[in-house]
């Protein structure tokens, strides 16, 4: 292998960490495999026409454009539990930037909220009243995320499928 | 030149039209949509694979591992026989609104 194709994938690999995040390490080798490659055919064929492979590699992804639907379409593959354990990473597909800050901060919130509610309600009878609020509320909350919707509507659909509904 | 509406419309025929060609894989696939439309199609590479993976699920199409002449893993594609109806149908759709758009001009 030339030191060009060489740099070339380590490009594409770069990309793939980019783009795809921890779906990209979660989905088969093979749907992997098949991005890289893409990538890989436009790049050489700039390469031969005189490119660098760092100039070929901008092209590519110039190319290919966002990589958000392919990266959601990838999520949806993944079992619901990985999938699940990606977005609590924040780097789920369907978790766009803004939507990341947001899961984060709610989280440490909600982290924050249930330490002082523990702490507040240790002496009292009502301290499982207390919690199931919290969690309720927080679910409502987390709920109105556009994300966390779709989720749980894929991972219903996903159920009902599998229960065979 | 085409509308993104009208691009994402007719993806799906065009991609199933590409594989009853023959087996095909994702480079070749947007290369065959360049050539045959004179570039006018202007299709982003990362749109194709959510259209091959949704019509890999439909069982439309299916996918087998190959490899490239730089022996590089590569997946391609074939069209199934529900992919070939599905194509009839749609291209009768197309035709249909074609003959109406053109009824309508010619009025």
């Amino acid at each position: 292998m030339s030191a060009s194709n060489q740099h070339l994938n380590e490009l594409i690999d770069r990309w793939c960490e980019e783009h795809l995040g921890a779906v990209g390490s979660s989905v088969s080798e093979e749907r992997l495999d098949e991005l890289k490659d893409h990538l890989a055919c436009v790049a050489e064929a700039q390469i031969e026409q005189g490119a660098t492979a760092g100039d070929a590699m901008a092209y590519a992804a110039e190319q290919f454009g966002d990589a958000r639907e392919v990266r959601d379409q990838l999520a949806s593959t993944l079992p619901v539990f990985r999938r699940w354990l990606a977005r609590i990473h924040c780097k789920s597909a369907s978790v766009s930037p803004p939507q990341e800050k947001k899961t984060v901060l709610m989280s440490l919130v909600f982290a924050a909220v249930l330490l002082i509610s523990a702490w507040l309600a240790k002496d009292s009878q009502s301290h499982a009243f207390i919690s199931t609020v919290i969690i309720a509320v927080w679910v409502v909350l987390t709920s109105r995320q556009g994300g966390t919707r779709e989720a749980a509507r894929a991972e219903w659909r996903w159920l009902k499928r599998k229960l065979g509904f | 030149m085409f509308t993104k509406d009208l691009i994402a419309a007719s993806a799906t025929p065009i991609v199933l039209s590409i594989l009853s060609e023959g087996d095909s894989y994702g480079y070749a696939i947007i290369e065959r949509v360049r050539q045959c439309s004179d570039g006018d199609l202007s299709w982003k590479d990362g749109m194709l694979y959510p259209i091959l993976y949704r019509l890999e699920k439909k069982e439309l199409i299916e996918s087998y591992a190959g490899s490239s002449d730089a022996g590089r893993k590569r997946k391609y594609y074939r069209i199934l026989n529900e992919g070939r109806q599905a194509l009839e149908t749609q291209r009768a759709h197309w035709r249909r609104l074609n003959q109406i758009i053109n009824q309508l001009e010619a009025v």
